[in-house]
This record gives C-alpha cells, structure tokens and sequence, in this order.
C-alpha cells in the first residue's frame, strides 16, 4: 500500500462514512486495547522509556549547555564589534592626520589613539561569568592583556574552549587573543608614527589597521557561523526531546485510547474531516518552496 | 458459534500498512532508526502509528495535516527536500507528530516540525519549520476548529 494522496482522500471519505460506525467500533474495541495498555508492565517497555528518559535528561543538559554556549560566543561578538568600531575611529584620526598634516594636529590626536587603545585593552579582558573570554584556556586569575603605556603583552593561549552538546560532540565557543593582538599591534603603530610624526610611517600603520579590520570582519563573521553551529544543534535537540517525550507519554504516563476516544467522541476529528474533505482535492500547502 | 465468527472483523481491515518508508538522517531522538511504516489502525484513526520497522515497540501518533483545517505552509528548504529525494508539491504528504499531554489528557502537535514523507520515493525526514509562532505542543482542538489562529 502506497500512501499517497488518493489514499489520504480515500481516507477521509472512509472515515466520514463509516464514522458513526466507527465510534461504535471504538467503545468495543476499547476492552481490547486496556489488555494491551496492561503490557506497560511489560519490563522490556518499561527499560524502554526509562532509557528514553535518560535520554530526555541528558538532552536537558546538552542544551543547558548550549544556551550557555551561545551567551558565550554573542559576549565575544559583542565585544569584537565594540573593538571593530574603535579600529574604524583610529583609522579616522589617521586619515585625518596623514599627509602634510600640522605636527601639532598630530600631536593632538594622540590622547585619543591612547583612550582607543586603552578601551580595546578593556575589552579584550571582557569575562562573561567571572572568566576571561579572550585568553584560551587561561580563563582566571591572570587577565589575558596586559598594558603598560607603551606595549601590549598576551598573557592567555590559543586552546579552545568547547562545549558538550552531543555525545561525542563539541562545539568551539571562544575566539583566542592572538587576533586580537594583531589589532592592538596596528594601533600601536599608529601610536607610535603619531609620536614620532613620521608620514611615511603612517601610512603603514593605515594599511596595517586595514588589514587587521578584514581579518576582524572575518572573525566576527566566524564567531556567527559558531553560534549558528550551536542553534541547530539546539534546534534538533529541542525536536528530539518533543519526540522522546512523544514516545514516553503514551507509552507509560497515559492511556493513548483514551484520549483518542475522547477527542473523537467530541466528533472534532469528524468536523475535521468534514471541512477539509471539501479542499482536499486541490489543497496546496507549499507554495512557498524554496 | 456462528454469532462468533460474524463478530470477527479479519486483520486486514482492522490494520492497514505503508510500504517501508526510508528516513536517511534518522528522526531526532531516534536517530539509529532509520526505517518507518505508517500503520492505520481502525480505532485509531484518524490518527495512525509512525512505527519503527527496526524495533515494532517504537511508535510515535502521527495525523496528516491534511485532515486539519488550519493549513500551515511548509517552508522547506531545497537542501532538506534533496534528501529525501526532491519531492514535488503533489508528492509529499506531512504528518504531525502528536504527543498526549499526561495532565490534561488532551492531544498536542508538534506543528513546528512536520514529517514531511516523499509518497513517490517512499522517503522521509522531519523538518522544523523557521517560525516562532509555530509550537511544538498546539492543542489539536485549536488546528480543527474553525475561526481560530492564523
């Protein structure tokens, strides 16, 4: 037998004809079915949705996880765009001062080259729960960067940070300093020409923060594609547990016929069919396929 | 004796079987079964077993969405619909998978992932549908009565 359309029709038609018949036939055949509803005591079933409950809260704690997985990654993106922000300000304030600019121009920019530098030190030293979020595995007691006036030193690693969202699953949840280090470098180097009122210099320091904003673009953008990682992930777990918990409930929580019974002695399910049954034949649901 | 015998309805009216259906990436939660049969049982319906050909003592309460009055459009994308052979409009029949709410009694269905079969290729998945005004525990009275809902 083929479930195709026609059958789903012949269905319907089946069911609103034979339907008063039909509910008579349930109430007989409810006797029957409490025999087999007996069966839960059956241990194989009962292992059964034990093992899918476990399941279920494992599931629970997979997606505990995920959630915290996620403010993990969108702190860390929030952070970068902050950072990314900063980058594009410094690079105005070259802009401006390039070329023949004055000396003294120069020379006033610089105190806020330094509060740039000093705002990107703060947020590459962002915690999200009490933990460093840019130092690799180096999450506590030591902040990642350290800034002393002059130059800037990395005290955290490039390990990974994961996430258990699956049995044999991680997913990465950190971006580590040493990118962002290359940012800080370039606006040390604008510093540093600014200082030293060195044209030539600047220019380099303006292609250097070009360089650093693209690599930057591309790690928020990778940040993104790791949230989206961990929203599928979420997505099918969420899916997973609807069906486990399916599968539990009428399996040993409650007696399925009787729900059955129950809705179709409303006669909702004949009023169902009888509304559909009318457009079945030309129904479209997709018509939004893409 | 004869009385008996007229009582007695034979099998093959009471159960109706599909053709094995092929699930490629599994069901979520169930993931290592990858072989369904849908199974209409007389004092089931409307509602039919999305039953597990690996292990017959697995089944989940499907209905077809099409015995429902309100209709949701799928919005499927064509990667989901080339695993399960890029069905056309008239090929795919999608079901609700339905769950008994233990404090209420009442029947739930999870309308923000239908499983969506291929009727030509005998094929199935379960998609979730990228709407947050979709939930995965509608009473079925809201989606058969008239009036109610988008």
């Amino acid at each position: 037998m083929r479930v195709t359309n026609s059958l789903i029709k012949d269905q319907i038609i089946n069911f609103l004809s034979a339907n008063q018949e039909r509910l008579a036939d349930v109430q007989r055949q409810i006797s029957t079915n409490k025999e087999v509803a007996v069966s839960s005591d059956d241990p194989i079933r009962f292992d059964r949705a034990g093992r899918f409950k476990s399941l279920l809260a494992k599931n629970e704690q997979y997606t505990s996880n995920i959630e915290d997985g996620i403010a993990w990654i969108v702190m860390g993106a929030e952070s970068l765009d902050v950072v990314y922000e900063a980058l594009q300000q410094a690079k105005v304030l070259a802009l401006q001062t390039r070329g023949d600019a004055e000396t003294s121009t120069r020379a006033q920019v610089i105190p806020y080259v330094n509060a740039l530098l000093e705002e990107m030190v703060l947020l590459g030293n962002s915690k999200f729960m009490g933990k460093y979020i840019f130092g690799g595995t180096i999450t506590k007691d030591t902040e990642p960067f350290a800034y002393d006036g002059v130059s800037v030193t990395y005290n955290g690693n490039d390990g990974s940070l994961t996430r258990k969202v699956g049995d044999d699953t991680y997913l990465k949840i950190n971006t580590t300093g040493s990118e962002f280090l290359n940012v800080l470098g370039a606006v040390m180097a604008l510093r540093d020409a600014l200082d030293a009122n060195d044209g030539a210099a600047m220019d380099v320091a303006i292609a250097q923060i070009d360089t650093v904003s693209t690599q930057l673009l591309n790690t928020i953008a990778r940040a993104g594609s790791m949230q989206r990682k961990f929203e599928l992930t979420r997505d099918n777990l969420e899916m997973a547990n609807v069906n486990l918990q399916s599968y539990i409930s009428q399996a040993e929580d409650v007696d399925l016929m009787e729900a059955i019974l129950q809705f179709n002695a409303q006669e909702l399910g004949y009023r169902a069919a009888l509304e559909s049954s009318s457009r079945i034949m030309n129904i479209s649901i997709l018509n939004y396929l893409r | 004796m004869s009385d008996e015998s007229k009582d007695h309805v034979p099998e093959s009216d009471q159960v109706e079987l599909s053709d094995p259906l092929e699930f490629p990436v599994g069901l979520p939660g169930f993931e290592e079964h990858r072989q369904f049969i849908l199974e209409s049982r007389a004092e089931m319906r409307p509602f039919l077993w999305l039953r597990s050909v690996d292990d017959p003592e697995l089944a989940l309460p499907v209905i077809s969405c099409l015995l429902l009055k309100k209709q949701v459009q799928l919005h499927i994308s064509k990667e989901e619909l080339s695993q399960i052979g890029s069905p056309t409009e008239d090929d795919i029949a999608p079901y609700y998978i339905l769950r008994v709410d233990s404090k209420e009694g009442t029947i739930t269905a999870n309308t923000r992932a239908p499983v969506i079969i291929n009727t030509k290729s005998m094929q199935g998945r379960q998609v979730i549908l990228g709407r947050d005004d979709l939930v995965v525990d509608e009473p079925l009275t809201n989606l058969i009565s008239s009036g109610e809902g988008a």
